[in-house]
């Protein structure tokens, strides 16, 4: 942040000490901005744009498949993909009619940013108290509405804060999984791991490519993996195998979204669990 | 945006002309919001609506089904979306690591984690089948955020 803006930190944290993750809100980076969200029906046998965005950009987006009001994150039968003009369903041949949620944010994939950061420690985060904090409740809402639905920022509240977006194709070769790979490569200046979301077009490499259009990485893993996302406390990256692809070197475009939120929360005091199975 | 309403621009932009993506906050649209203490008016023994958490695997799952390994009661009433980003290590040799936003998928689809919401629940599952192999000794760690907002 420059000598000027508006910070917002979260319950229980000091906002003149707060770290980035602390914080609900900072004038220095942007937070996500619904653009539209809504249900779609679609023939999973036929490519159907689902809608039409008209941002002119390719923008960030999510997708959930709904079967009798249960929504999962799940392969779509398909994918389903974002370019400048709309989101739309590409058909690996299934068949028969499937609901898809999808959510489209106003924040363009293919355009760096970088926030500033804030390098202080995190430390526990502490109750709600609602006798003083902040809330601006979105066009038509009323401030005082209880659902959280109704608002742009709510210090009950905590909201994906975004540090970067950073595009490009794979420049370092040999990449990550070694000869016949590159990567494509962000280092984020966090002391911790953030949360990190990948989306790609493979080019010409990709056979069943859509050119123009962008997916959310949603790859294999176990053996040999076309492309790959990786992330740790210095960098993030993403990992185009050419050779797996039958290609002469990478013809990948990534767009790699890091948010402020650490992926590893143990030790910073926030709740972690531990699940034994069996 | 209408007559009235607050947007605060991004550093070097003018908030009169800044666009939404210009800015760190635009009333005209609203963010996914994580309840950040849902125990204040909801349940209080549940997960709280972020977090983290590590699944390790000391026996195998049932085979050729779905099981849920982690589950938050969020009470919401509606179905909302999550996000997770996981850290699968697997120990057998070579031992590798795979880390993404779920779901993840093994080649094959023998081995897959995924996220489900409900009007009532968020869970993280596994779907195995032993054609995978075993998972006893795997791990999977996970961060995941629980928004207030529709996924259905």
């Amino acid at each position: 942040m420059g000598s000027h803006g508006i910070k917002l930190s979260r319950p229980g944290n000091d906002v003149l000490t707060a770290a980035d993750a602390q914080l609900a809100f900072s004038s220095s980076w942007p937070t996500l901005k619904i653009a539209h969200q809504g249900l779609y029906s679609v023939n999973k046998a036929s490519d159907t744009v689902l809608y039409t965005h008209g941002l002119g950009y390719v923008p960030m987006f999510l997708f959930f498949k709904v079967t009798s009001g249960v929504s999962t994150g799940w392969n779509p039968g398909g994918t389903i993909q974002a370019s400048s003009t709309n989101i739309k369903f590409f058909t690996n041949g299934g068949v028969g009619t499937q609901d898809y949620y999808i959510i489209v944010f106003r924040l363009p994939l293919l355009q760096n940013f970088t926030a500033s950061i804030v390098d202080r420690p995190l430390e526990q985060l502490s109750d709600y108290d609602n006798n003083y904090g902040i809330k601006v409740a979105v066009d038509g809402a009323d401030v005082s509405s209880t659902d959280l639905r109704d608002f742009v920022i709510h210090s009950r509240a905590l909201t994906p804060n975004i540090h970067i977006v950073s595009s490009g194709t794979p420049n370092v070769t040999p990449g990550t999984y070694g000869a016949g790979t590159s990567k494509w490569t962000v280092a984020h200046g966090l002391d911790y791991t953030p949360f990190t979301l990948c989306y790609y077009n493979g080019g010409a490499n990709d056979v069943s490519n859509k050119p123009g259009y962008y997916q959310i990485l949603q790859s294999s893993f176990g053996g040999a993996s076309a492309w790959r996302m990786n992330f740790d406390s210095t960098n993030c990256t993403f990992d185009e195998d050419w050779t797996l692809l039958g290609g002469g070197g990478p013809t990948s475009t990534v767009s790699l979204v890091l948010l402020k939120e650490p992926f590893d929360l143990v030790g910073f005091g926030m709740p972690s669990y531990v699940v034994a199975y069996g | 945006m209408a007559d009235y309403g607050m947007k605060v621009s991004l550093p070097g932009y003018d908030v009169h002309t800044a666009t939404p993506e210009q800015c760190a906050i635009h009333s005209g649209y609203r963010s996914p919001l994580i309840d950040g203490d849902p125990g204040e008016s909801l349940n209080t023994s549940s997960p709280k609506h972020f977090g983290s958490g590590v699944v390790i695997f000391n026996s195998n799952p049932p085979s050729g089904v779905s099981t849920t390994l982690f589950t938050v009661t969020h009470n919401l009433g509606y179905v909302p979306f999550a996000l997770v980003n996981a850290n699968y290590y697997s120990f057998p040799t070579p031992t590798f690591e795979y880390k993404g936003t779920l779901p993840l998928y093994v080649t094959g689809s023998t081995l897959n984690f995924y996220t489900e919401c409900t009007a009532t629940t968020f869970s993280l599952k596994v779907y195995y089948n032993a054609a995978y192999g075993s998972l006893t000794g795997e791990r999977l760690e996970f961060f995941y955020q629980l928004f207030s907002s529709n996924g259905a």
